[in-house]
């Protein structure tokens, strides 16, 4: 099913929310390791059970977030919208407001792709 | 108070020949090298294309540019009907300099106009889009006011460049080359005859320099030099300029060759802005120390 379409506000409005699954690990250096259980699609997760390799299914995948990254890992707080949090990590760091605005939904994207965060549409 | 009634704060934009002040949330959405689109957060604001001055433009010629540039919209919006519109007066007196026509089209409605310089003939195409939840009398009033703040030349021989949180003034002669826009980095090459003045600027500098010196960072460009002539810094400042040797024959072979012999860098942190800037020159003949000192003086950025 084609997802609804959504307006640039609409979008900014969104929260990012945590995959609970994600475990999260602080370096001494600042950084963040992040360990996620690996997205596998429907068709290959039958084929794998099929298979009896159940095991490959639970199977976790690791990112290393820069100092930056984990910055914006750290808004990541349930609550918070898109806008918001490019808000405060623009005020964190003095960033340009449009250079924050670009790194940080890159970032959410990448995330997205990954399954460590999906988002909540706001109603209302 | 929302984007679109926040006009109280505003600021200079100016790129490739053309400047002008517009709300402080109106930022670059697009940017070419004759070209800008400025939104808010939630919608785009306004457009501009501009054309290079012409030397020997008549009115004739004006015209021409307006027909063309009339041909080419509806070309690009296909099935819109592109009418003649009289633009408010407080817009034609904001322009007294220039000759200014309009037009407008319909689904969705818009207008645009067309503005040539009396002095300089560089011909714009300003396209205005108006919010729908905003007061006709508002946006005309914000757009008057930006459009007597409009300059399509310069009036001695410097050119202002102000775009996102960078200002800067170089002699006009000096033409954009290349640049880059990314987040953390922006960089702007301006090339004239024997000399190329590159512009750098890097953030956060509390993330990219956190237990680094300056000289360290400035020691992994790509464009450190691996011998140096000549070095001068602080803990803030660094400079450094780089020369053909005395040598004779190595002088003469840097003079025959058509690459920049002579460079120059300067990097600075600018603490209160968390921000790196540098200026690097490079020259077929030594630059003259005053005008990269000038330049160097008149970089700055804007923390925002």
């Amino acid at each position: 099913m084609k997802p609804p379409h959504l307006s640039r506000t609409d979008a900014l409005g969104c929260i990012p929310v945590r995959n609970p699954l994600v475990l999260e690990n602080r370096l001494d250096s600042g950084e963040m390791l992040l360990s996620y259980p690996e997205t596998i699609r429907p068709w290959f997760a039958g084929i794998l059970r099929k298979m009896k390799k159940e095991s490959e299914l639970r199977r976790l995948r690791k990112l290393q977030l820069d100092i930056l990254g984990a910055g914006v890992w750290d808004l990541v707080d349930g609550e918070s919208t898109v806008m918001e949090i490019i808000d405060s990590f623009a005020g964190l760091h003095q960033l340009y407001h449009k250079e924050a605005e670009v790194s940080v939904i890159q970032f959410l994207r990448e995330l997205g792709r990954r399954g460590i965060v999906g988002m909540k549409q706001v109603s209302g | 108070m929302d984007e679109i009634s926040d006009i109280t704060l505003w600021d200079e934009i100016a790129w490739n020949g053309i400047s002008f002040r517009k709300p402080s949330c109106w930022e670059i959405a697009t940017i070419g090298r004759n070209y800008l689109m400025l939104g808010t957060r939630a919608d785009p604001r306004m457009e501009i294309n501009w054309g290079n001055p012409s030397k020997t433009a008549s009115h004739l010629h004006s015209l021409k540019q307006l027909q063309a540039t009339k041909r080419s919209f509806g070309r690009r919006k296909q099935g819109l009907s592109v009418d003649a519109w009289d633009p408010p007066q407080s817009w034609l007196h904001a322009l007294p300099n220039h000759k200014v026509s309009g037009f407008s089209w319909k689904y969705p409605a818009g207008n645009a106009l067309v503005v040539s310089c009396s002095s300089c003939n560089r011909a714009s195409l300003f396209q205005f889009y108006q919010s729908s939840s905003e007061a006709p009398g508002h946006f005309q009033t914000i757009i008057s006011k930006l459009l007597s703040t409009f300059r399509d030349h310069s009036e001695n021989n410097c050119q202002q460049w102000a775009v996102f949180d960078i200002h800067a003034t170089l002699p006009a002669a000096l033409q954009i080359k290349s640049y880059q826009f990314s987040p953390g980095f922006m960089a702007m090459d301006f090339i004239t005859k024997g000399l190329q003045i590159s512009l750098y600027r890097w953030s956060p500098a509390s993330v990219l320099l956190a237990g680094k010196k300056l000289s360290e960072f400035a020691g992994s460009l790509p464009f450190y030099p691996g011998s140096i002539s000549e070095t001068r810094q602080d803990a803030d400042r660094m400079e450094w300029e780089k020369s053909p040797s005395s040598s004779l024959l190595k002088r003469l072979a840097a003079f025959l060759s058509a690459g920049f012999s002579h460079h120059r860098f300067l990097i600075r942190h600018v603490h209160e802005a968390n921000r790196i800037l540098a200026v690097r020159s490079e020259s077929r003949q030594p630059m003259d120390s005053n005008l990269f000192d000038q330049i160097v003086a008149d970089y700055e950025t804007a923390a925002s």
